[in-house]
């Protein structure tokens, strides 16, 4: 076993785990943080992207290991509390840009990512950026709308 | 599925690292990004049982530029050298490569030397490798040697690379004038079902490399002796094309079969050499 300690969403954690412990699993066993999802454990759905130092990353090809000392935020760390959604969430719920769910916290976390790379991205950018992470519901639609929507909205308040 | 168990090192210097594996034998794998080998055993194809973590050590960081060469470390990131000021004058090939190889989070962790390393008949680096005549450093606890990537590659996911043995960098040449790259791919961040990287001397003649039709990236000699010593047109950029596509015997498998790659050798070869060519052009 060997410890692993970082910072998850603004909290400093550690724990002891298997060297094998991928980070995607730390997050959601060790740490019980379940929003980020585990689809491919490939690198190909995207549904376990979260931030580490503020890149995304796919936490399905890290080990836990690999993250110590570094800063992690996952999709819990969007809303500012259970009654005020984060305003990349907002425009996801305002353009019916999910309907299982289950790419969401990974299309979340991207959006962050490419609107704080990006911040006034074309519809051909974010749909490019976005082809790191894989929907079979919605077709994709909405979700670049509400990408568009989202980056309009942290422009204006910003 | 996730990774079978493995006994875990985390050397702080070259030498620490590789005196481990010496001492560990072939059952030790380095980690560098992970982006290749952690699909690998999450699958269940790779069991290491032991991984050698490169990601502590300081001297395996950095690009450096010289007279000749741009320099990449061994941990220097994708997504470092897609954004490197360096890379994008000196090696803008490279930067462009960068580009379509995966998606901005594998590129974020993968690492340059990680992917050449990993061997890839489908990818992206290594021609670019091939293109600008890069040479590989290995360190092992009995000296290091140079290897031209020409004699890198031996077949697929296979290069010279001993168990014993840690690539630290390689070098791509800095005198290139002018480059070309096309590819096809079936959805954005695929492996190339065929790529073609091109990089133009100072004397006009070409390199020309060709991905996803051998068991490793492959040199078309074909190619670049239809246009090296002559002139540069849309016909010989055409011959040169179909002299590849005459050369090569691609292998198919699920994502191409062969006869589908080797129609795409032609057209790939020549918009690759075409674009080189116009470059060069605009840059005079």
């Amino acid at each position: 076993m060997i410890d692993v300690a970082l910072n998850l969403n603004g909290m400093p954690v550690v724990r002891s785990v298997q060297p094998r412990r991928l980070l995607s699993d730390f997050i959601r066993e060790d740490l019980g943080h379940t929003g980020t999802h585990v689809g491919c454990e490939q690198g190909y759905c995207g549904a376990c992207t979260v931030l580490l130092d503020g890149e995304p990353v796919r936490s399905c090809l890290m080990f836990a290991f690999q993250a110590g000392g570094r800063a992690v935020e996952t999709v819990e760390s969007l809303a500012t509390s259970s009654t005020e959604l984060h305003p990349i969430q907002h425009a996801f719920w305002d353009k019916h840009a999910l309907q299982c769910g289950f790419c969401t916290p990974g299309m979340l976390m991207a959006a962050k990512a490419i609107l704080a790379s990006n911040p006034d991205p074309t519809e051909e950018e974010v749909r490019h950026d976005l082809s790191a992470n894989m929907c079979r519901c919605t077709g994709y639609g909405q979700i670049v709308d509400a990408v568009l929507a989202a980056g309009a909205t942290l422009r204006e308040t910003s | 599925m996730k990774p079978a168990p493995f006994s875990y090192h985390a050397p702080s210097t070259v030498d620490q690292a590789t005196s481990l594996l010496l001492e560990l034998g072939g059952g030790a794998i380095p980690l560098a990004g992970g982006q290749s080998l952690i699909p690998l055993m999450n699958l269940g194809l790779v069991r290491p049982q032991n991984l050698v973590d490169l990601g502590n050590i300081a001297q395996l960081h950095g690009i450096e530029s010289t007279d000749d060469d741009v320099v990449i470390r061994a941990m220097v990131t994708q997504r470092q050298a897609e954004t490197s000021d360096v890379v994008k004058s000196e090696a803008p090939l490279l930067a462009h490569a960068l580009s379509v190889v995966g998606f901005r989070p594998t590129r974020t962790r993968g690492t340059v030397v990680g992917s050449l390393t990993h061997a890839d008949p489908a990818a992206e680096l290594p021609i670019v490798a091939l293109a600008l005549d890069a040479r590989i450093r290995l360190v092992s606890q009995d000296g290091e040697r140079v290897v031209r990537a020409e004699d890198f590659f031996l077949s697929y996911l296979t290069t010279v690379r001993q168990p014993t043995e840690i690539v630290v960098d390689v070098a791509f040449s800095r005198r290139f004038t002018s480059w070309g790259f096309a590819e096809v791919q079936r959805r954005t961040g695929d492996f190339a079902i065929v790529a073609a990287a091109v990089a133009m001397e100072p004397t006009g003649d070409m390199r020309i490399a060709l991905a996803g039709i051998a068991d490793k990236p492959v040199r078309s000699i074909a190619a670049e002796a239809v246009i090296n010593g002559g002139s540069v047109d849309e016909i010989s950029a055409e011959k040169a094309g179909q002299a590849a596509a005459e050369e090569a015997e691609p292998l198919g498998d699920i994502h191409g079969s062969s006869e589908y790659r080797r129609r795409l050798i032609a057209p790939i070869v020549r918009t690759a050499v075409l674009e080189a060519v116009t470059r060069a052009a605009v840059d005079d």
